[in-house]
């Protein structure tokens, strides 16, 4: 794939909380990808996803990196486009937040304050208990996911 | 006979019916709530939450006096300034050591950016639409787009001052023991002026759209305990007052209010000596201090219908909006009077003992007390937070909002259900949020 010349802002943000187990991830790939993305790229990280809306304000392209649960084997890294239609998620049995990441992307499609492209990185994710740390296989698929932000980044 | 994981279990007529949410939407954190009817009569409710203060209480120990500002800001995405600020006031009282009033102006603007925020999240994003009738805040934004961008800005508003004075929007930074990292340069703060200048008449507009609302016939006598500073409206100080007429500093507390452990929850009650329940969060504080209001918010809230105390929990959405006001206002009086400091913060040196603080968290006070070995290290961390002092008192309420709505269908008395427990903008914390995904196999 070609490098795609970009003219508009680029945001990086992790969703997650270190002190919570696999829900660090969100975090912790971002913090990675700040190593890998070009010059310019702007990364940050939430513990909650509420205010995503003011912060991506003004992006042409934001990547978000949380962690997912979808069945799938922990460290999975899954690659979803927001910008075209709502991410697929379930009934929200682990979305128990303020507001998930997935209302957030709602309400900004519902006030028409998407950016022109909106990407969740999301690492699949075990174990979210009080002080853990991340387990083994997220851990380990911490520098995949980090490099797959990079590549969005660079092939938009 | 508890209900599992269904929405709902049994039904009128069964004689016995539960009623269990398993997850709370739109409250932070992870909680169920279990309502058990039998005959006709409500047997029992229990709210269960779970809170983190008691790991953090864990972690703290063995800490440098220095780390808890820090450290127990994670407690909460929500209320992170409310943990520093009463981590700090306890710190210092531990060491005997009272900030210049320069910083402790700036860190009262720090708060009310936190209230401003938190506010507005709560009344637009997660109340608002139980009162307009809408599933979620994307429903409500979909027919009443002006409105929810209207809360957007007020919440960004806030946002704005934690930034500057707290060197970043979530889990701010800048603050330490003894004040701050760095001062805000006079013209950050002078460039904050416009967007609250703004905000206030985003709170006024929101102080009358929320009255507007209709609220539940349901009043509520019930024991309030709030700070009162010896001027202005309390947020970052203040000493401990209740209806019942009690005062004392917040080293008072423990002595005061006891915490026990309760079958159903994670988290501790806490008990006022001598009430069977008592209540903290806008109603208390309103009720407490309503006559230390601005005048421009005490005319927002007469003209909003409060009277000088405000029985409904209903009608709590009316004091976050008065509330919202009221942090507008003293963001810009303290913007606009402050003198600047000599530095950003005075030297804390440890000495063995014990400190206490207190302050207003936006759904209510919240207590840390701390021990100290000579050398600052902590010994022992108390953190009582608001949603523990009003749990008996939200459980209670629960009972009777429930008990003349049995007819309702199991939905609907749901839905009632969670518009009641939001009333008390419980911070069960500590949540995570990660997206539940369905993957499509072909």
């Amino acid at each position: 794939m070609t490098a795609r010349a970009r003219t508009g802002a680029v945001l990086v943000v992790g969703v997650g909380r270190r002190d919570r187990g696999d829900d660090a991830a969100g975090p912790a790939v971002a913090e990675r990808a700040m190593e890998l993305v070009p010059p310019g790229v702007t990364v940050t990280e939430r513990a909650e996803p509420a205010g995503l809306i003011g912060t991506w304000a003004g992006a042409e392209l934001v990547v978000i990196t949380d962690a997912v649960r979808s069945g799938q084997p922990p460290g999975t890294v899954h690659v979803l486009h927001a910008c075209h239609g709502p991410l697929p998620v379930g009934t929200g049995a682990g979305s128990t937040h303020g507001l998930g990441l997935a209302e957030v992307i709602e309400l900004g499609r519902a006030l028409r304050q998407l950016p022109p492209q909106l990407v969740v990185v999301g690492v699949e994710a075990r174990q979210f208990g009080l002080g853990e740390p991340m387990s083994p296989p997220v851990q380990a698929c911490i520098e995949l996911a980090a490099k797959t932000v990079a590549e969005v980044i660079r092939t938009g | 006979m508890s209900g599992g994981g269904a929405p709902a279990t049994g039904g009128p007529g069964d004689g016995r019916r539960t009623l269990h949410v398993p997850m709370l939407a739109r409250v932070e954190g992870e909680a169920a709530m279990r309502v058990v009817v039998e005959d006709g009569q409500v047997s029992d409710v229990e709210l269960r939450i779970f809170e983190p203060p008691r790991f953090f209480e864990a972690l703290l120990r063995g800490r440098s006096f220095t780390e808890p500002p820090d450290i127990t800001a994670r407690i909460c995405g929500i209320c992170p300034v409310a943990y520093q600020m009463s981590a700090c006031q306890a710190i210092e009282d531990a060491c005997g050591v009272t900030v210049p009033q320069p910083l402790a102006d700036l860190r009262r603007l720090l708060y009310c950016g936190e209230w401003i925020e938190s506010h507005a999240l709560h009344i637009y994003l997660l109340h608002a639409p139980d009162f307009l009738g809408y599933e979620s805040a994307i429903d409500l934004a979909r027919d009443q787009r002006a409105v929810v961008e209207r809360g957007l800005r007020l919440k960004k508003a806030g946002n704005a001052i934690m930034t500057v004075v707290g060197g970043r929007s979530i889990h701010p930074v800048n603050v330490r023991v003894g004040g701050f990292f760095r001062l805000p340069a006079a013209g950050e703060l002078r460039g904050l002026q416009a967007t609250l200048t703004e905000a206030l008449a985003d709170a006024l507009a929101t102080a009358e759209l929320v009255a507007g609302f209709d609220f539940p016939d349901f009043t509520q006598d019930c024991e309030y305990l709030s700070l009162r500073p010896a001027h202005g409206y309390p947020i970052e100080a203040g000493q401990v007052v209740t209806s019942g007429g009690l005062a004392f500093p917040a080293a008072g507390f423990d002595a005061h209010v006891t915490e026990e452990h309760v079958r159903h929850s994670h988290a501790l009650h806490a008990r006022l000596h001598g009430t069977e329940a008592y209540l903290t969060g806008p109603l208390a504080r309103y009720a407490l201090n309503s006559a230390a209001l601005s005048p421009l918010a005490a005319r927002a809230a007469r003209d909003a219908g409060l009277g000088s105390a405000c029985r409904n929990p209903f009608r709590s959405i009316i004091v976050r909006a008065v509330e919202i006001i009221y942090a507008c206002e003293e963001a810009l009086r303290i913007i606009g009077s402050w003198p600047g400091a000599d530095a950003p913060s005075v030297p804390v040196r440890p000495r063995a003992g014990t400190g206490y603080g207190a302050t207003e968290a936006p759904r209510g006070l919240l207590y840390h007390r701390y021990r100290l070995a000579a050398d600052g290290t902590i010994t022992d961390a108390r953190i009582v937070p608001p949603t523990s002092q009003n749990q008996i008192s939200i459980e209670r309420d629960l009972r009777a909002f429930v008990q003349p709505r049995l007819r309702l269908d199991d939905g609907e008395l749901t839905r009632q259900c969670e518009q009641a427990i939001r009333n008390y903008d419980p911070c069960i914390s500590c949540a995570t949020h990660f997206l539940d995904l369905t993957v499509e196999h072909r």
